[in-house]
């Protein structure tokens, strides 16, 4: 495949929110306000970028070392380091962030997306640059969804809303729409 | 028998790397907290289990200072006298605080230690 369809392909076709439903937890917890929504974003395409680029490198060694049934723990290692780093990171440049974010920083640790481009990278045997291409378009793919989910949330806060449809439940409607939106781009040929 | 010595190694090495580079970030990236943040954070279980109702024991202490928690709300650490050192921290002023701290350096552990005197 070529790098602009990779490229294309996960940011739209195979979105990971939309329709790979991975990383679902932070969609939802972070998209109140659309300033966190593109902090998080940022902080999850680092991570991502790297954690794809480096579980990439790890796994050559792994399979030089017939090792390849330790990637996951290897991976989950690789990316909650990098986690952390971030933690550090933006908790030093920008405590405002930090304290919005709260805890889903820590929780993309857990974000099935990141262990999941990692491991997607591995399964479609990408080359490196192909690795990096898909891991970088997967996260671009991730936070695009984030902040078009956080703009639909703020502005619903001027609508009214019927009471038993406030809160969670129309977020989740409009999820369900937006995703079946994203299925148009599944026709999608590259 | 090779690859459980491989694994052991790999696991190892990238421990010890990965250790090494966050241990080398926190240093670059430290932040100042409040002390008396600092303190009540030390002084509760650290468990970070959740049950009062915070993200976390760094949450709960955030928050007792702030005043929007009380200092029995930390379950776990209701039998071990969470709740009597977290009162007698807010029994402190800042000024002593700030000079114990100076006095000993910093260390957490022994200002509680001087806290609970
Ligand atoms: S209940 Fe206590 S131990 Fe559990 S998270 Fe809260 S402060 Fe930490």
């Amino acid at each position: 495949m070529g790098l602009f369809a990779i490229f294309v392909s996960a940011i739209l076709v195979n979105n990971f929110i939309f329709s790979r439903f991975l990383g679902i937890c932070p969609f939802l917890g972070v998209s109140k306000k659309i300033d966190s929504a593109t902090g998080m974003s940022l902080a999850v395409i680092f991570v991502m970028t790297m954690a794809g680029t480096i579980s990439w490198m790890l796994n050559q060694l792994l399979a030089v070392m017939g090792l390849e049934f330790l990637k996951t723990i290897v991976f989950i290692l690789v990316i909650a380091v990098l986690v952390q780093f971030v933690e550090f990171f933006i908790k030093k440049t920008s405590p405002s962030l930090y304290e919005a974010l709260g805890i889903y920083l820590p929780l993309i640790t857990t974000n099935c997306a990141v262990l999941g481009v990692a491991l997607l990278n591995v399964q479609n045997n990408y080359n490196i640059v192909q690795a990096i291409v898909n891991s970088f378009a997967s996260a671009l793919g991730f936070g695009m969804a984030l902040v078009i989910f956080a703009a639909i949330r703020e502005r619903m806060d001027n609508n009214d809303i019927p009471a038993p449809f406030k809160g969670t439940a129309i977020a989740l409607i409009t999820a369900g729409l937006l995703s079946m939106a994203f299925m148009g781009f599944s026709g999608l040929k590259i | 028998m090779t690859i459980i010595i491989n694994a052991l190694i790999l696991m190892g090495v990238l421990g010890l790397i990965s250790g090494t580079f966050l241990a080398f970030a926190a240093k670059k990236f430290e932040v100042k907290e409040d002390i008396r943040v600092a303190v009540a954070e030390k002084m509760l279980p650290g468990v970070n289990c959740g049950a009062c109702g915070f993200p976390g024991c760094p949450a709960f202490a955030k928050a007792y200072v702030k005043g929007e928690a009380k200092n029995d709300g930390c379950l776990p650490g209701r039998r071990a006298g969470v709740p009597d050192k977290l009162k007698k921290l807010s029994e402190i002023k800042d000024d002593d605080l700030n000079a114990m701290g100076e006095k000993l350096g910093g260390d957490i552990q022994k200002i509680i230690e001087e806290i609970m005197k």
